[in-house]
């Protein structure tokens, strides 16, 4: 996989001005961890792999949705 | 420490706190003012007062309007959903490319989850809005690799640089946004009207409710409990 700093002086040859993050930390986190999940998924966006938006898959019940639904507030 | 190096660390701390207090009010206005817009052109309601009348705001989904078709109105940005299998660490991020006027923005989602994908897009979308002159952009490697630096630390580094705290002031305007204010008493309701309800609805009530606003679980306790 391409390290990520030439990756980042690609990107600024190609006009990159800014870019930012959201990152989950927790056991295992690391910065050549971060590095390869961003370099993974822009290999994907470069090779046109590409995912559909995720759609809603669950529901709540009909009773659940009868609660919500009828929850009143002056 | 010399005195010296004391005001100027008192200083910087004070310059650091008015930086997050200004972009703080900033994404708070910023995020209601987008809601408004949504709000009237998707009939949502602003301050619901009845639990039918509300579903989720959207962020990307394809309706009259969206955070990201409003994003759009002031740059063009697309949303860009790779094809990759783990979302371990690296939710989402955002990318600008060129200068001002003729700049463009690109947020890559990598969640999986719905309603992840929505708060994480929501997050990385508040970026788009973001006019900074550059003060707290990222744009070079070496802040890059001090970003995911201080981003995987979590909130323990206290003494973080401006682009790390802007970066964290954008959960706020993806929080502000997809539970707007002035929906929390309606959802603080549903919430109750479900713990009353008995077993089956008590234990899961939060879920519930963030189900139907298509929200994670967790943020929406916060929200509401904060």
């Amino acid at each position: 996989m391409k390290n990520f700093d030439k990756w980042f002086a690609e990107q600024l040859t190609s006009g990159l001005v800014d870019i930012k993050f959201a990152i989950v930390p927790g056991k295992g986190v690391s910065r050549e961890a971060v590095q390869d999940e961003i370099l993974a998924a822009e290999a994907a966006i470069s090779s046109g792999f590409f995912r559909s938006a995720p759609k809603a898959t669950s529901m709540n019940t009909p009773d659940v949705q009868a609660i919500l639904d009828s929850a009143v507030v002056a | 420490m010399a005195p010296q190096g004391a005001i100027l660390l008192f200083m910087t701390q004070n310059h650091t706190e008015e930086i997050e207090r200004h972009y703080s009010r900033w994404i708070h206005d910023t995020a209601i003012n987008i809601f408004n817009i949504v709000s009237e052109q998707t009939g949502l309601p602003k301050a619901p007062t009845l639990g039918s009348q509300i579903r989720p705001i959207p962020v990307y989904e394809d309706e009259a309007s969206s955070l990201l078709k409003c994003v759009g109105a002031r740059r063009p940005t697309e949303i860009l959903w790779p094809a990759v299998p783990d979302d371990k660490y690296v939710p989402a991020y955002f990318k600008r490319y060129g200068e001002k006027k003729d700049s463009r923005n690109e947020v890559v989602v990598i969640a999986e989850n719905y309603c992840h994908a929505r708060f994480f897009a929501a997050k990385e979308l508040m970026h788009c809005l973001m006019d900074d002159d550059g003060f707290v952009a990222t744009n070079t490697a070496a802040l890059a690799n001090q970003l995911i630096d201080e981003l995987s630390a979590g909130n323990a580094n206290l003494d973080i640089k401006p682009q790390t705290m802007v970066d964290q002031i954008a959960y706020v305007g993806a929080l502000v946004y997809l539970i707007p204010n002035d929906w929390i008493p309606l959802l603080k309701q549903m919430v109750a009207d479900l713990e009353k309800a008995g077993p089956g609805m008590t234990e899961h009530a939060y879920r519930h409710v963030a189900t139907m606003i298509r929200v994670p679980e967790l943020l929406l306790r916060i929200r509401l409990t904060q």
